[in-house]
Parts: structure tokens; C-alpha cells; sequence
């Protein structure tokens, strides 16, 4: 009941970023409407800046390349350093560099398939460590593509939090998509979705400072070869995750790291639960 | 002589309709003449059956069955059923959706849909449960026109047992044509909830509302039925229940909304229902045969307890034999109730609690209309092959004046839909028997 009365004073939503958002603001008065305004800039400018799917764009610059050195910006620089450390914390499964080998494998609802020979080929084209990268140049080997989808949404959920919280002292919760960050004194209630059935919650956690990421994937398993696969690619193999939950969420101080952490618990597989026991993460798995 | 032979074939036609009311196929029933020979030696038949029910986005069962019959050759005869249901899935929890007020600030999802999913979405709860069942029964002549049958049952899951017999006594009259049966059936069960026995109208999640583990009731079923041949094409049923019930007989898992002003289910309680129940039904069978194999069958049900739900149920199968060995039977069937007295949506917070409330919505008004069809194939060797798919729909008030609030904007009772599919097989020596001298 006390809940009711810490209601947020102001809510606005768009959509940006390949997915719906959520800005919630909680004691912004008057401020909000400008607030918003700024959460929505952020969002598009990132997007606009790193999209796959749109030319001109940094990664478009380094995809079409021919592995020529390209000099990038310190934003994209950071990012590169940072995509650069998740591949050395990860032992390798954490990599930016896995666009080809997504190419190849056809997720269809129940089924997934792909042709042999062109993963061989795929697989001729993914790895950081073929990559060179002194900062502020990069250089991709022909055939590489760049892909910030497992960093960017969670990245600017971060980046949209300090714009609006170098403004205002007022509680914010951002979230992209599932991807949640959230910084101020209010503590706000975040569901996690059940991914089987998705009018209902696994959980509710309380957050305040501090944010929230989930990984996995809304469509259902498929059985290939006697292997239970998910959507999630593991470079090392080429092939999906096996045994994978349907989904990890975890919190974090920051959505950028939660979602690292997300993303790698789903490619540990069915070790996913004691892998993050053992890294001591607040998560939570949902299983078939 | 001929009056003998008269009576032979009345019999026969007797038997054949009494085969139809059984639901044993009318190929073996064309060939149950009278002068067959009794079955000369001790029979085994048994039976096995897997059923499916599944409702979408709720839950499923998955139920395997096998029964087996000793048939002795002067009439006395021992079954067996044994019964494994696996339900699975989300079950209404009885509360009300969340509005924007209640629902979670933000919902993290793999999905990145990112609309609150919660807000105006029946609560439910994930279960999976496992059923074993064990049913008896011994029949046996008693005296000349006198029929005896004596059961027992157990039914287990992991929060609930059942401990049932049953006893029926059945006297045919007048040539057979008449069959009066009085049976009782006792049972005792208890429920142990997981998470413990709740108190009724305990609040959810507050320390003291659970008062133990485990509480029992009891239940006496009696009925009496009366089976007449009208005519040589047309057989009538006729049956008066009666039961009572009293112990534990609330939900130990349902829960109740407290809602303020503005319809916002601040909390939850557990419900209570009164400790008693008395039900009472009539129902009415009439099967027709419009040809010589093809059957219509017609039955009608009216239900009403102490608790002020009243039924009424109208079934209707249409046996189609379409070639000696093979049947199909379309079937409908219409179900109405109205509400328990103490059916509620929800309670207003602050206001005085009723004596008894509950929001199970099986105690609510709804219509369930079942349609499907069954498929029979008899086997040379007396074997038979049932398939049966059928679909069944519920819906009752969505919308209902007692909500308050935003709960007016949301669906309380949305349409049910599930699926059914049974295969059966059964084998039976006594129907090879006499199937086996068809012409």
C-alpha cells in the first residue's frame, strides 16, 4: 500500500534501438517533458551511431571494408577496448566479431538449421583475435563484421542514465527492451518475465541504484542432432549454446556489466546456474 | 414355442440395448443373441487408454490408464484400474490483475517487448503434480434378479489423498426389460498444501497464517437408478444423487483480492468456504436406435447444491456405424452454472469480510460447450480402437458489475479453450467370441 504513494511522477515511452523504452522519472517536476526529450535524443543518436543495418555508420565503414586500417572515434574506440576486454574475460566466447556466423544458421520457429559448409566458411571469418586493433585504428580482416548487438542496448541504457542524471537529482529508471538502469534514492520494483509464458513473473526485484540485464531468447528451443539448442552462438564451436536456460537475468552496478555477465552465463550452457554461483552474481535462470 | 422364442429375441434385443447404453460396439452387439452360449470359461479383457487435455496457455494433463478384468464363468467378475495423471502448467490463483499502480515499475525480459505484461493479466501460478489411482471393484450375482458390486479406491498426489469405496445393488424386473440400482459411496481425504494449511482469510506472506499441515473431510455419495427398456429401439435411464460433504473444503491455494477504491488489489487472503456442502442431481438418458446400428443418444442434467450453483447439462452423441467394424460419433455438449452465493471477484479493503468468499472461478457463472467426435475400428480378433478429439471452451463474465475501479477495464474471466484427445484400446475375448460368428 505504501507503494501506491511512491508512484513515478512521470513515465514516457518510445521506441528506438530495435525495441520498445521505458523512461521513468520519479520527482523531475516540471523538468520531465525536457528529461525525456533527452533520454530520446540519446537513444537515437547511439543508434544511429552503431545500427548494423544502416549505412554510413561506424560499423557499416568497418563491414564494408577490405581490411583496411580504419581510424574510429573515442566513443567507438571505447567500446572497442571494452569489446576488447570481454573477449579476454571471457576466454573467448564474449566476441563483437561473430556477424558472419549468425548468417548462416536459419532460426526458425521449432527448428534450426544450417548448411555445413557454409558455417565451415563462417567460421573462416569470426575471431577477435584475428583482429587488430591500436587504438584508434582497427583493422578487420575482409569478411569480418563488426556487431556491438551484445553491448549496445545495455550501453546505452547506461549512457541514457547519466544524461539524464547529470541534469537532475531526481530518481530515473531507464529501460530498453529488458535492459533496465535505474540511479536515485526511489527503490523501484522490477519483474522479471517469464519467457514461457510472458504475462507472468518469475520474480520481482527490488532496485535502486543499480541495474538490471536478461539474455535468452523469446522463441522456444529446437533439437538438432539429439542436442537441445537456443538462439545464443558460441564462436568457439559455431553452434548454439546447448542446454542454454531460456533466459539469465542478472543485476549489476551498471546494465553494461550485467548484461556481459547475462550473455555469458547463457553460453555456459547447462552450467549456467553453477557458473553464476560461482562468479557470486544475483541472477536468476529460467528453464523449460 | 413361440412365445419362447418371443421372449428369446426380446432377450436379445434387450441385451443389445443394454450393450448400447454400455457402449460396447453394435457389431458385437448385433451378434449378443440370446441363444449365445454363456462364456464357458474364465476371460481376461483389459484395456488401455492415454488421454491429453490440454488448455492453451493454462494447464495440461497427460493421463495413461489400464484397467484389466477377470471375468469368472458364473458371473462374477474383478477389475482393476490403475490411473496416472501428470498436470502441469499455470493455474488461476484467484487474485486480480495489477493495474498500472500495483505492476512492477519495469519488467526485464529476453524478449525486449518491454510492456508491462502484468498489468491486467489474471494472476496464475506454475503447478505440476502427479496422480496415482488405484480402483477395485468385485460384481457378483447374489440371488436370483440380484446384482452386488463392491470398490474400493485410492487416489494420491503429493498435497492430497483419497480413500474411496463404493457399493452398488441392482435387481432387474420383468424380463429384464427394468433394472433398479441403489449404490453408496464413502470417502475420506485429506489435504496436506504444500507450504502448509492455510488460515482461511490468513493474509498471503504474513507469519500466523499458516495454522498447520493437514486437514481431512468426508463424503457421502448415494444414487439410485432406474434403467428401462421403452420399445424395442428405445432404452431410458434415469438417476437421483445425492451427496454431502463436510470437513476441509476450501482451496487451500486460492486466494482472494483486497482492492481499494480505485479497483488496486493491494492484498491477498486466502479463501473460505463453509465446511458443508449438499448436492443433489437428476439425470436423463434416452439412447435411441434409429436404425439397426446407428444410436442417437440424448442426456440431460440438472445439478444444484447448498452453495447456490445450479447446472444443467445437455449432451447429445450421434453413433454413426458405417461399416460393420467402424464407427464414428459426433458429440456436443452444453454446460451452464450460475455463481456459488459466495463468489466474489474480490473484496473492497476495509470493508467487513463476508462469511464465506471465495474467487475460484469454478465456483463462478460460465458456460462450457464441448464439440468433438469419436472414431471406433473393431478388430477381427476382438480388440477395439477408440480415438476420440475433442475441443471444449469456457467462457463466463468478463466484464462483471461487482469489479471496481480498473478492474472494470480488464477481462476477469477470460474464454478458456482446451483441446482433448483420448486413443483407446481394448481387447476382450468375449467379443471375439461372438464376433468371430458374424455372418
Amino acid at each position: 500500500m505504501s507503494r501506491l504513494a511512491e508512484r513515478p511522477t512521470a513515465l514516457r515511452h518510445f521506441q528506438a534501438l530495435g525495441c520498445h523504452c521505458e523512461i521513468l522519472l520519479d520527482g523531475a517536476g516540471e523538468r520531465a517533458p525536457e528529461l525525456f526529450e533527452i533520454a530520446r535524443h540519446e537513444a537515437e543518436r547511439i543508434e544511429s551511431k552503431f545500427s548494423r543495418y544502416r549505412s554510413g555508420t561506424v560499423i557499416d565503414r568497418v563491414n564494408a571494408g577490405r581490411g583496411e586500417p580504419i581510424v574510429v572515434d573515442a566513443e567507438t574506440a571505447d567500446l572497442l577496448d571494452y569489446a576488447a576486454r570481454c573477449y579476454e574475460f571471457s576466454d573467448g566466447l564474449f566476441d563483437v566479431t561473430t556477424g558472419a556466423l549468425r548468417k548462416v544458421w536459419r532460426f526458425e520457429e521449432g527448428s534450426i538449421s544450417v548448411d555445413d559448409a557454409e558455417l565451415a566458411e563462417a567460421r573462416r571469418h569470426i575471431g577477435w583475435h584475428h583482429v587488430r586493433w591500436e587504438r584508434p585504428v582497427l583493422r578487420m580482416p575482409k569478411g569480418f563484421e563488426l556487431d556491438f548487438g551484445g553491448i549496445g542496448k545495455e550501453y546505452a541504457a547506461d549512457r541514457i542514465l547519466q544524461r539524464i542524471r547529470e541534469r537532475t537529482q531526481a530518481s530515473v529508471l531507464v529501460n530498453l527492451g529488458g535492459d533496465i538502469a535505474a540511479a536515485g534514492t526511489r527503490v523501484w520494483s522490477v519483474g522479471i518475465e517469464n519467457p514461457i509464458r510472458a504475462s507472468e513473473l518469475i520474480a520481482t526485484i527490488q532496485l535502486r541504484a543499480g541495474a538490471v540485464a536478461t539474455s535468452g531468447t523469446a522463441k522456444r528451443f529446437a533439437t538438432v542432432q539429439g542436442r537441445k539448442l537456443g538462439h545464443i552462438l558460441n564462436p568457439k564451436t559455431g553452434w548454439p549454446a546447448p542446454d542454454a536456460p531460456l533466459s539469465v537475468t542478472v543485476t549489476g552496478q551498471t546494465c553494461t556489466e550485467a548484461g556481459f555477465w547475462s550473455t555469458l552465463a547463457m553460453l555456459q550452457g547447462g552450467r549456467a546456474e553453477a557458473f553464476l554461483a560461482e562468479q557470486r552474481l544475483e541472477s536468476w535462470c529460467c528453464r523449460e | 414355442m413361440a412365445a419362447t422364442d418371443r421372449q428369446t429375441s426380446l432377450r436379445g434385443r434387450v441385451a443389445a440395448a443394454v450393450c448400447s447404453l454400455l457402449g460396447i460396439p453394435p457389431a458385437v452387439q448385433a451378434a449378443a443373441r440370446a441363444s449365445d452360449p454363456p462364456p464357458s470359461a474364465d476371460q481376461w479383457s483389459w484395456d488401455a487408454s492415454f488421454m491429453r487435455y490440454s488448455e492453451v496457455s493454462r494447464i495440461s494433463v497427460l493421463e495413461p490408464q489400464a484397467s484389466v478384468r477377470r471375468d469368472f464363468s458364473d458371473h462374477r467378475s474383478l477389475s482393476v484400474l490403475v490411473t496416472v495423471d501428470t498436470i502441469s502448467g499455470a493455474t488461476p490463483l484467484g487474485t486480480l490483475p495489477a493495474t498500472a499502480n500495483t505492476a512492477p515499475d519495469a519488467v526485464t525480459s529476453a524478449s525486449g517487448r518491454g510492456i508491462n505484461p502484468v498489468i491486467g493479466k489474471i494472476p496464475t501460478s506454475q503447478m505440476t503434480d502427479t496422480r496415482y489411482a488405484i480402483d477395485g471393484s468385485w460384481q457378483q450375482p447374489l440371488a436370483s434378479d440380484y446384482t452386488g458390486i463392491l470398490g474400493a479406491n485410492v487416489s494420491k498426489e503429493s498435497d492430497f489423498l483419497a480413500v474411496g469405496a463404493d457399493t452398488k445393488l441392482a435387481r432387474d424386473f420383468n424380463e429384464k426389460n427394468t433394472t433398479l440400482s441403489l449404490g453408496l459411496a464413502p470417502e475420506y481425504d485429506v489435504s496436506s498444501p504444500n507450504g502448509g494449511l492455510p488460515l482461511a482469510y490468513g493474509t498471503e506472506f504474513t507469519p500466523g497464517t499458516i495454522i498447520g499441515n493437514q486437514d481431512t473431510k468426508w463424503l457421502l455419495a448415494g444414487q439410485a437408478g432406474l434403467t428401462q427398456v421403452i420399445n424395442r429401439r428405445m432404452l431410458m435411464q434415469f438417476n437421483y444423487g445425492l451427496t454431502h460433504e463436510q470437513g476441509y473444503l476450501n482451496d487451500p491455494y486460492k486466494l482472494l483480492s483486497l482492492v481499494n477504491a480505485d479497483g488496486d488489489p493491494v492484498s491477498a487472503i486466502f479463501e473460505k468456504r463453509p465446511g458443508r456442502r449438499t448436492e443433489q442431481y437428476v439425470y436423463w438418458l434416452t439412447r435411441y436406435n434409429i436404425w439397426d446400428q446407428d444410436i442417437a443418444s440424448l442426456a440431460l442434467r440438472f445439478y444444484s447444491d447448498n452453495w447456490g450453483i445450479r447446472s444443467q447439462t445437455m449432451d447429445f452423441t450421434f453413433r454413426r456405424q458405417s461399416t460393420e467394424r467402424f464407427y464414428w460419433e459426433p458429440h456436443v455438449r452444453y454446460y451452464h452454472q450460475s455463481a456459488a452465493d459466495f463468489y466474489h471477484v474480490g473484496l473492497l479493503q476495509g470493508a467487513a469480510l463476508p462469511e464465506f468468499a471465495s474467487a475460484d472461478q469454478r465456483l463462478a457463472e460460465f458456460i462450457g460447450i464441448t464439440f468433438g467426435v469419436r472414431f471406433g475400428y473393431a478388430f477381427r480378433n476382438g480388440s477395439l480402437l477408440v480415438v476420440r478429439a475433442e475441443f471444449y471452451s469456457q467462457s463466463g463474465e468478463s466484464f462483471p458489475k461487482e469489479a471496481v475501479g480498473a478492474q472494470h477495464a480488464f477481462d476477469l474471466f477470460p474464454t478458456l479453450n482446451a483441446s482433448i484427445v483420448q486413443v483407446d484400446y481394448s481387447f476382450d475375448p468375449g467379443r471375439w467370441f461372438k464376433g468371430d460368428r458374424l455372418p
